[in-house]
């Protein structure tokens, strides 16, 4: 049963009843407040039938909904007392509502509701300056002064850019022609559109891409199209009387696994916004414009039916026909690798280079408290760090810890470099320059950063010395179990020496000490070798059951214990290493799932034959050298071909 | 000046606008008689007059980038809206879409649809797509006895053709079997898309095709653009110079090198309208001017070589693994790896004693931004097991392009050059 909600000049709610701790008493035709401070009775009267009721009419909340639903005009009201640095209890749920909609309400109420269905004075009044404030903050979007400055002092090395972007893109009352970006990652392109973004969050409630999966609406491609147009169309024709307001849609590709997913979020903020703000009456001449931005295309490709997705998306502006919808691509593929095979029309390209060397230092000069300071560093560090990467992200992480290095001889930060502290601090920074100039990454150690550098500077004198040329560290700096450094090194070599060779490297007794090896070197040999190589290079390490790599981890296990005893035996020392075996035997399995997942061993396919598991060692040789020797294993001996 | 300013922004806007509006500009193919457009006119008037079933296909096709497709769908919008104002409303229109509707039960659905919007018949959401053919079948039953015609658009026809062609079938059998005016126009990219047709649905059909082909003729290019850029230039208020003064650039031999330039890469017109329109919005608002600039930077924004440009964006590290990788190929070897690029990197090393030699976990990482840029990719899609530098790759760009790219910037070392030549 549906009940107009005119009949009712206030609803209370439960919660209202539990909090004032009322009692209904319908036989007496009013409500009983309980409250300790203010206990009265209000009678209640039936406005309808002109006398008083029987009874109280009750609404329940189901009708709410029904009503709600059926889109009847609902008013929610609640009584707070207002007075200063006093909070009132609203529930949970209310308190979301009150949230999203804090900027709606006028400061000063309307001294009566708002006359049934048309008239936007009210409530519609509220949101129509909310729309204002929606539209001037983005209104300008693309064509306007205010976001294309705010955006060119973000980014001042894409001045050009933006303007192109600007031009192209159309704005209020130009018609654009779907746009393709392109870019290479870090371009500046992301923040770019997250500055829009952000404008955007910043004046209206956030819009979220939300992912439901079974959404109460199903979509399929054909009900798509004529949705957003009709949403779009909706969109457009309700426009602000003095600004053209340019609406933003981002559907990033990324956050979306499936069209399905990428046009319910389209739809979702087209209808999020059309809530928002409300229908205007006709007679206006100014067009607003709706963008929809497809972030991350290069990843559509990767989806079942890609092709006839990406059609559509191309397609997407002549099956809406609308001038007032913007189509924007943004992808970091160049538009040559999406191949459609229908007739669209194909989008104007933008094309956001790689920065150059001008570009980067001007990028990182930016926003540093000593600029003279960076720009000096900067002067040393940013050429040969130009010829490996030209990304921004990665510069920053590496520029981050040699600028504190090339800090550390100064006292103060904020000092002003002459040419003889340049020089010196050159001198200073360049032996760190090779090593970083060769990692991708550094792990920070345990050790206190005083000693590490102490330790640093004996190592780089060393080093300097010995070789002058940046080389690995000759300790592994993450710790590892003696049992796990075997096994690691008994992978490795599972995964490098074939499995015909085993028996003659460990034989019975596990000696690998006397075994002879007598090779003729002939043509045919040598051939061999080149190609067995080449195979090593193209096919990489072997793969091996777990079998065999228990079997060597036994043999070397126990080569180690003879030599670690007879070692105690010759030191004199009365450290047993009894039961060793059995110790390092005991978790292999365990420890051989902690390099799988430490990524050092990989899970192959499964034999076909033997249909068990087989794995394969990932380490480089480096690596297992490293082990070896904190090990003090002798490695080499056991590898063919060395 | 700021008169002229706001003069110069109105001119760019109709500009804009006219050359969005791409119906007016194709507007002008319906003139000439021997024309695709007069055919197809003929066709679907004489199906209306006589009241006979009929159908076509229209094929254009699809190279590097050509989009005569447009042309040929903006033909049959036109086509059918002469019509329409011809016989009002003898006609009502069906348009389906083969990216939208290739689902033999969403189409079936979506012409009821259509068919009741025409006919102010309220559509039920409910209804079954056996009861939609249903539908379908008793509509053009009705409209053979008022005399009126139904025109099925079917865009990508191709897409209609893939599985059962269920749809089609129902569509060409009831044309058949029932006295209806209908007429099924197709349109299609693929040129032997009424190969892809089944027997029972091929036999039904009747063999109309037409063909789209690119204007060759500089000249009747020439006219469009003129067309569309001085047409009724002087409804709006900008100094009256301005259609002179373009027709003047149209002149410049210049010019018509660019647009020459323009048309051997991609001889469409949209294309073309697409370079006008980008050297519209470069304008220069203070002049209000278009001048030859303008033409030139639009004409090298429109066909930018990407592959080249993504190249240049690359470090030094990056270009010496592509041309360690470019000299693997020349030594035929046929497939290789990261391992076998950082051999070959080493050897040059170790021959050349280059600066840029970096540790391996380095050119790693820049192995990984070049998969990023798609210069290089996998071989294949197994292996995934494997980690990166075991999986054969193979480059995505040919050795022009790596040597054009290597020549057009001065700061690339030398040696890059001479090691790939």
């Amino acid at each position: 049963m549906a009940v107009p909600l005119d009949d009712f000049d206030v609803i209370l709610g439960n919660d209202f009843l539990h909090m004032g701790s009322i009692a209904l008493m319908p036989f007496l035709r009013g409500l009983f407040v309980m409250n300790k401070s203010h206990p009265c009775f209000v009678p209640a009267a039936n406005t309808i039938s002109g006398k008083e009721s029987t009874k109280l009419s009750h609404l329940s909340a189901l009708q709410v909904k029904d009503g709600l639903r059926k889109g009847e005009p609902t008013f929610l009201a609640t009584l707070v007392e207002t007075k200063a640095c006093k909070a009132a209890n609203v529930p949970d749920m209310v308190v979301e509502v009150l949230e999203g909609f804090n900027d709606v309400m006028p400061a000063e109420l309307p001294k009566e509701l708002p006359p049934q269905r048309n008239g936007p004075e009210g409530v519609g009044g509220a949101q129509k300056t909310v729309a204002r404030a929606v539209g001037g903050g983005i209104h300008s979007a693309i064509q306007g002064p205010i976001w294309r400055t705010s955006l060119v002092r973000i980014l001042p090395i894409r001045t050009s850019k933006i303007m192109a972007l600007g031009r192209h893109g159309g704005g209020r009352l130009l018609e654009p022609l779907p746009l393709f970006l392109k870019h290479s990652s870090t371009t500046g392109l992301s923040e770019a559109l997250r500055e829009t973004h952000k404008g955007l969050a910043e004046d209206t409630p956030h819009v979220p891409c939300s992912n439901r999966a079974g959404g109460s609406q199903r979509l399929s491609q054909s009900s798509i199209a004529p949705q957003m147009k009709t949403h779009s169309t909706d969109r457009s024709s309700s426009s602000d009387g003095c600004l053209g307001v340019s609406f933003f849609f981002n559907a990033s590709c990324r956050t979306c696994h499936n069209p399905k997913i990428l046009f319910e979020s389209v739809l979702n903020q087209l209808k999020f916004q059309e809530k928002m703000v409300p229908k205007e009456s006709e007679g206006q001449d100014h067009k607003s414009m709706v963008y929809l931005i497809f972030d991350n295309l290069e990843l559509v490709r990767d989806w079942e039916k890609h092709s006839v997705i990406i059609s559509m998306l191309f397609k997407l502006y002549d099956i809406l026909k609308l001038p007032e919808v913007g189509l924007i691509f943004i992808s970091n593929a160049s538009p040559d690798t999406y191949y459609t095979n229908t007739g669209s029309l194909e989008p104007l390209p933008i094309y956001f280079p790689d920065y150059t060397e001008d570009e980067l230092y001007q990028i990182f000069s930016r926003n540093q408290e000593n600029p003279k300071l960076y720009s000096s560093f900067l002067d040393i560090t940013l050429k040969p760090f130009c010829r490996i990467t030209r990304r921004v992200d990665e510069l920053s992480i590496a520029f981050q810890s040699l600028f504190q290095k090339y800090c550390e001889p100064l006292s103060d930060s904020r000092i002003v470099p002459t040419g003889d502290m340049k020089r010196m601090l050159f001198k200073d920074l360049n032996r760190h320059l090779a090593p970083s100039l060769n990692e991708t990454f550094s792990i920070p150690s345990h050790l206190s950063y005083q000693e590490e550098a102490k330790k640093d500077k004996v190592r780089w004198k060393a080093n300097v010395k010995n070789s002058g040329h940046g080389e690995a560290l000759d300790d592994i700096n993450f710790h590892m179990s003696v049992s796990a450094k075997y096994l690691l090194i008994s992978a490795f070599l599972a995964s490098r020496n074939r499995a015909t060779l085993d028996a003659a490297l460990f034989d019975s007794t596990g000696g690998g000490d006397n075994r002879k090896r007598k090779r003729k070197i002939s043509e045919a040999s040598k051939e061999k070798k080149e190609t067995a190589e080449e195979e090593l290079l193209m096919k990489g390490p072997g793969t091996f059951p777990l079998e065999r790599l228990l079997a060597i981890f036994q043999c070397i296990t126990s080569v180690m214990e003879d030599s670690l005893d007879e070692g105690v035996q010759e030191s004199g020392s009365d450290l047993g290493a009894e039961g060793g075996n059995s110790e390092l035997m005991s978790d292999v399995l365990l420890q051989l799932s902690t390099l799988c997942n430490a990524n050092f061993i990989s899970k192959g396919g499964t034999c076909p034959l033997e249909a068990s598991t087989r794995y394969r060692s990932t380490v480089s040789e480096e690596l297992a050298l490293k082990v070896a020797r904190s090990m003090k294993f002798p490695l080499s001996q056991y590898l063919y071909q060395k | 000046m700021e008169q002229q300013q706001t003069l110069a922004v109105n001119a760019q806007i109709e500009l804009r606008r006219r050359l969005c509006d791409r119906k007016s500009i194709f507007s002008i193919f319906s003139e000439s008689p021997n024309s695709n457009h007069s055919k197809l006119k003929f066709i679907v008037s004489n199906s209306v007059t006589e009241g006979c079933n009929n159908s076509v296909l229209l094929l254009g096709p699809r190279g590097c980038g050509q989009k005569e497709v447009e042309l040929r769908a903006k033909v049959l919008d036109l086509v059918i809206e002469d019509l329409k104002s011809e016989h009002h409303d003898l006609i009502s229109v069906v348009k389906l879409d083969g990216i939208l509707h290739s689902d033999d039960n969403c189409a079936l659905k979506e012409i009821a649809k259509q068919l009741c919007l025409e006919n102010q018949l309220l559509f039920s959401k409910m209804a079954s797509s056996d009861d939609n053919s249903q539908f379908m079948i008793a509509v053009l039953r009705e409209y053979g006895l008022a005399h009126k015609t139904v025109i099925f658009v079917l865009d990508e026809f191709d897409l209609f053709a893939q599985g059962k062609q269920r749809l089609l079938y129902s569509l060409l059998d009831a044309m058949q079997s029932v006295a209806s005016q209908a007429v099924v126009i197709g349109a299609s990219c693929r040129l032997d898309a009424d190969q892809l047709l089944e027997k029972r649905v091929r036999s039904r059909f009747s063999h109309r095709k037409l063909l789209f082909l690119p204007p060759n003729k500089e000249d009747r290019k020439r006219q469009v653009f003129l067309h569309s850029l001085t047409w009724k230039l002087h409804c709006f208020t900008l100094d009256s110079k301005f259609p002179l003064l373009l027709l003047n650039i149209f002149k410049d031999t210049r010019f018509m090198e660019v647009l020459d330039a323009l048309s051997d890469y991609d001889s469409s017109i949209n294309n073309l309208l697409n370079f006008l329109f980008v050297a519209v919005c470069d304008m220069a608002l203070d002049t209000g001017y278009l001048s030859l600039d303008n033409f030139k930077t639009a004409a090298l924004s429109i066909q930018r070589p990407f592959k080249l440009e993504i190249i240049q964006g690359c470090s030094i590290l990056e270009l010496y693994i592509l041309v360690c990788m470019k000299r693997l190929e020349d030594k035929e070897q046929n497939s290789y790896n990261f391992n076998s690029v950082m051999k070959e990197y080493k050897g040059i090393h170790v021959s050349y004693q280059i600066p840029d030699y970096y540790s391996q976990n380095v050119c790693l990482r820049a192995f990984e931004h070049l998969l990023q840029r798609e210069l290089i990719c996998f071989m294949d899609n197994r292996g995934h097991s494997l980690s990166i530098e075991f999986r054969p790759v193979k480059l995505l760009i040919s050795s022009y392009e790596l040597h054009q790219a290597l020549k057009s910037n001065r700061f690339f070392p030398a040696l890059l050059h001479k090691l790939i030549s």
